[in-house]
């Protein structure tokens, strides 16, 4: 077992120490400190959870209500409130988080709450202003507001908002870009490459003990991105394009892309060169690089037809088989679910491509209907059958 | 400073600053800037998470390709369009990829599309006609394009306001003889802030 090994075996035993209260929240980080190990993940009791869903719930009705009386509202008064909604939020988190009460997760919940209003209150003096609906620009500014907080508090909620946002800012830039018919064909490849960077920027926070925290919110949403974006290429439809260089696409959004990808190889390469060599790192790093490169190649080869089509097919089954041995390998649940989650879609698409042309409706729908009913019930025995596998392994390990 | 409630509110102070500054960077061109008047066209309402909005489009949304000289433009590059005064409005005059001299009336812009259009017959390739077979076969006709104009975005296209405000805009787009006229400022340096619009008889319907 490798010190990384350790180290993430250790963060993940902890954690389950915490939950079944075998030690306290101080004796885990005297134990992780000791060996080098990342914070303990936050405890989310019932309450903390209850709160969490409050704030989000808050965060809605605050922006449902200044949005929908902005114009009766006089400047100040709407000014001021923005402002003190955000102030207020996080004071009060901060109190309950850090000032030695027992509402530790209603602290969570406010910071959380105030990095919402934040956002809210960005889009709405926007509004006031009329600047344009779906401006990126806006939500880099949302971004570049949380993501230091999150890492300042360890909050993996904030984070895991950050690279939401991000994923949207990419879909408003996209669409800007690439809004023409023939440019569509182009998405996947940039969501394909930015599911790699996210990935590979997880993997590289993994290797510092400082981030090492956050490793999983990036690789899963990386993964979930990555995935999402191959699935869209496994259609033979999407495939009647001939090899051509993509001449639809302004060259704005070509340097852009290649910008994203660079990006995306140089965290892949640094992941790489960081990392204690074994099988296991070596197989991912080198899928992660092999996936950068196709991106590229099918941001610019677009085509093929029924024979590329299969080898995304192909390319993406082994992606999932891959995701899924990770995910027992990591004993990281979020992996065999994403795993699990697009094998059935694929399956599912599959039988609609080849089956709806050559049986007759009824037939076809009733086959859909077993494969649905049936596929579903084998698939979702065997994920909890992974993850009971995962569980046993653990406690044989103790 | 150094400690974490310091490192804490400096970057919630970080964030107050950056929606400060959004105010700041508006309300500049709001008291610095000319008023002028565009005729506008409602396009498209509604934007689920900012309430309800007009998406508008402009006159001067579309340039032709005559008010600029030798280059070309594609998709994503600034625009400098500058604007001559014609009766109450304000019309595009020329556009360059570069500002013009200080003291003139511009907008700057970003190329949302180049739009393009058959050229004439003249610049047409067409193959030869061939006879076989007592038929008449055109083997191939490739006919080459060129540019007709570039439709321009100022960051200017959305109109936020109530829902019934909203509809009666929508009506008026669906055939009404009165016409939407969109209240502008334009600074210096050619950045634009809306500040209302108004129908042909009304008043701004909306100040910020």
């Amino acid at each position: 077992m490798t010190e990384q090994d350790f180290s993430r075996r250790l963060e993940h035993e902890v954690a389950a120490w915490l939950q079944e209260s075998l030690i306290t929240d101080a004796q885990a980080k005297t134990l992780l400190e000791r060996y080098g190990g990342a914070a303990p993940p936050e405890r989310r009791t019932l309450a903390g959870t209850l709160a969490f869903m409050g704030a989000i719930l808050l965060g809605i009705g605050v922006i449902v209500f200044f949005a929908s009386n902005w114009q009766s509202m006089p400047s100040w008064s709407k000014l001021a409130l923005i402002f003190a909604s955000v102030i207020l939020s996080y004071v009060a988190g901060y109190r309950l988080r850090y000032g030695g009460t027992t509402f530790q997760g209603t602290g969570d919940a406010l910071l959380f709450l105030g990095a919402l209003l934040y956002g809210a209150g960005l889009f709405l003096i926007a509004q006031g202003y009329h600047v344009n609906a779906a401006e990126p620009f806006l939500l880099l500014l949302w971004i570049v507001g949380v993501l230091p907080l999150a890492y300042l508090l360890h909050s993996r909620a904030m984070v895991v908002l950050s690279l939401l946002i991000l994923c949207i800012a990419l879909g408003w830039e996209t669409s800007r870009w690439l809004d023409d018919f023939d440019s569509w064909h182009e998405v996947p490849s940039v969501f394909l490459v930015f599911g790699c960077l996210l990935y590979a920027l997880g993997n590289l926070q993994s290797r510092l003990k400082a981030t090492r925290l956050y490793q999983q919110p990036f690789c899963v949403m990386g993964l979930w991105i990555l995935m999402g974006a191959l699935f869209l290429k496994t259609f033979p439809d999407n495939q009647h394009l001939k090899f051509a260089l993509p001449l639809n696409v302004p060259e704005g959004a070509v340097l852009r892309f290649w910008g994203l990808a660079g990006l995306a190889l140089v965290i892949a390469l640094a992941s790489l060169s960081l990392r204690r060599s074994s099988a296991q790192s070596r197989a991912e790093d080198g899928s992660l690089l092999f996936l950068v490169s196709l991106g590229c190649a099918l941001f610019y080869y677009q085509g093929g037809g029924t024979a590329l089509a299969i080898f995304i097919n192909l390319i993406l089954l082994s992606v999932i088989l891959g995701v899924i041995a990770l995910g027992g390998a990591y004993r990281e649940k979020g992996r065999v679910n994403a795993g699990f989650f697009y094998f059935g879609l694929l399956v599912v698409a599959r039988y609609f491509d080849w089956f709806w042309e050559l049986l007759n409706r009824s037939l076809f729908f009733m086959g859909a209907g077993v494969l649905l009913i049936g596929g579903g019930m084998i698939l979702e025995k065997k994920r909890r059958q992974t993850l009971n596998l995962m569980q046993t392994k653990e406690e044989g390990a103790l | 400073m150094n400690t974490f409630k310091g490192r804490f509110f400096t970057l919630v102070c970080l964030q107050l600053f950056v929606m400060a500054s959004l105010i700041v960077v508006k309300q500049i061109t709001l008291r610095t800037g000319e008023r002028i008047l565009l005729k506008a066209i409602p396009v498209d309402p509604r934007e689920l998470f900012r309430g309800d909005y007009v998406a508008l489009s402009y006159e001067i949304s579309h340039i032709p390709r005559w008010t600029w000289g030798a280059g070309a433009f594609q998709k994503g590059d600034t625009v400098y369009v500058t604007l001559q005064r014609e009766g109450r409005f304000w019309v595009a005059q020329s556009a360059d990829k570069s500002p013009p001299e200080k003291g003139v009336l511009f907008l700057q812009g970003r190329v949302a599309q180049v739009v393009m259009e058959p050229a004439p017959p003249s610049a047409s390739k067409s193959s030869d006609i061939t006879l076989s077979n007592g038929r008449a076969n055109v083997a191939s006709r490739t006919t080459e394009k060129q540019v007709k104009e570039i439709a321009v975005e100022y960051g200017i296209e959305s109109y936020f306001l109530p829902t019934k405000q909203a509809e009666e805009m929508g009506r008026i787009q669906r055939g009404t003889d009165r016409r939407l006229i969109a209240d502008v400022v334009v600074d210096s340096g050619g950045h634009a802030v809306l500040r209302g619009v108004l129908t042909e008889k009304g008043k701004p319907k909306l100040e910020y």
